[in-house]
């Protein structure tokens, strides 16, 4: 972990917000059915979305420009495959309440969210292959280590689930 | 007299979606998408399935908040809608039992804007091939009951603003916070507005939030404006008058609502 690049550990409540208007039903369509590309390449950080995910999208801002040897230990940059899953994952749980994540260039460029949450630790690792491995740490000290490489939608939600609830 | 058009030479444009709705055909079958193949691969050698879209009508009086969309009970069974794609995946072509839409995107993030009529006269094509596709098969009258214009934008940061506190700075009709105001530079923001085009012929929807974008890594607003409507008649001369209309106020309003500052980075010409 100490290799890693530390980019933020705050914890923010989330934003009240209601839309300007009462009809918004062609919003979702604009935003998604008829583009192409908007519901795969980009998050939406509008109101309605989580504020940890917005905190998140700026810390990935900055890993995104980082270079080989970012570390000074021949640290590589963000991999494709880690960034496309990353942004999945945030679409993924983009409403969900969670507090913001601690955002991580690991040195093989993938990337890592470290949460932490009434005295529990979340680490998952969003890798270039598709898949993730993570480890729990309950308010007891108690370690649970695994890997998904598939379903990780529902995985990732069964984790911060575990994360939020006592 | 009208004024000229404005032309920016690089638009923030990445996305550009225009379409057609008509009444279901109940007789497109699955098998239909290949026939439909055929006659485009060349053009469009690449296909993918993708859900379909719900039926969508631009109200003449909006009343209330529209219920949720709920799944329709069809006598025939649903048909996905399916996607035929150029080589290099910018352009393409939606099709499914009551829709016809053409996109052209950007994948690299840097390819041009082909601009308006050179993406009208290529729709205008592949909707007739489409109409004679449908003719020849004997799936019965194409009766279009709506069309959809839209254009979705990316603002990035750093072109004319660095936080959200600072967006009069792209949207002038936004007030600059006061110096002396309680309130800090927002964590969110966005807006929505609709505007009714003119003679009954739908509406024009905008709205702008932020985003993250992928592609390159960065923030930026994405600003979509969607006109959507019923031509006066059902023939094609009609439905592109609609789509010449939609565009021109599509342009305007985006000129409108922007900064003569952005104007400058985007090449403003007229």
């Amino acid at each position: 972990m100490n290799q890693l690049m530390e980019l933020g550990l705050t914890h923010s409540p989330r934003p009240v917000w209601e839309p300007a208007f009462a009809d918004n039903s062609w919003r979702s369509q604009a935003r998604s059915l008829y583009s192409s590309t908007a519901s795969t390449e980009t998050i939406d950080l509008s109101g309605d979305t989580a504020i940890w995910v917005v905190e998140a999208a700026q810390k990935l801002e900055t890993l995104g420009r980082l270079q080989v040897d970012w570390d000074s230990y021949g640290g590589l940059p963000l991999r494709p495959g880690a960034k496309r899953l990353t942004l999945r994952v945030l679409e993924w749980l983009r409403k969900d309440e969670l507090p913001v994540p601690a955002v991580v260039l690991g040195p093989a460029g993938t990337v890592q969210l470290e949460w932490r949450a009434k005295g529990k630790e979340l680490e998952v690792e969003l890798r270039d292959n598709e898949t993730i491995e993570y480890v729990k740490v309950s308010p007891t000290g108690e370690i649970e280590e695994g890997e998904a490489t598939s379903d990780l939608s529902r995985k990732l939600h069964d984790l911060t689930n575990w994360l939020r609830h006592s | 007299m009208t004024p000229p058009l404005p032309e920016f030479e690089r638009p923030p444009v990445d996305e550009m979606v225009m379409g057609v709705q008509f009444d279901p055909l109940a007789n497109l079958r699955a098998a239909h998408f290949g026939l439909f193949w055929t006659r485009i691969q060349q053009e469009y050698p690449h296909t993918e399935d993708q859900g379909p879209l719900v039926p969508t009508i631009e109200p003449s009086e909006i009343l209330q908040p529209s219920p949720p969309s709920v799944p329709i009970a069809f006598a025939i069974p649903p048909l996905s809608r399916c996607w035929f794609l150029n080589e290099g995946k910018t352009e393409l072509i939606q099709v499914q039992r009551d829709r016809f839409l053409r996109n052209w995107r950007r994948v690299k993030g840097d390819e041009p804007y082909p601009r308006f009529s050179r993406l009208a006269h290529d729709f205008q094509r592949a909707w007739h091939e489409f109409l004679t596709f449908t003719g020849d098969q004997k799936l019965g009258s194409v009766k279009v009951n709506q069309c959809e214009l839209t254009y979705i934008n990316y603002i990035e940061k750093g072109a004319g603003w660095s936080e959200l506190g600072e967006l009069h700075e792209v949207f002038p009709f936004l007030r600059p916070r006061e110096r002396e105001g309680l309130l800090p530079s927002p964590e969110a923001l966005s807006w929505q507005a609709r505007y009714r085009l003119p003679e009954g012929r739908g509406r024009l929807h905008i709205e702008m939030y932020p985003v993250f974008r992928g592609r390159e890594m960065r923030l930026a607003l994405s600003l979509i404006l969607t006109a959507r409507g019923s031509p006066a008649e059902d023939s094609p001369e009609r439905i592109f008058a609609w789509f010449d209309l939609s565009h021109e106020w599509i342009v305007r309003a985006f000129t409108e609502l922007t900064s003569p500052a952005v104007h400058k980075l985007w090449g403003k010409k007229t």
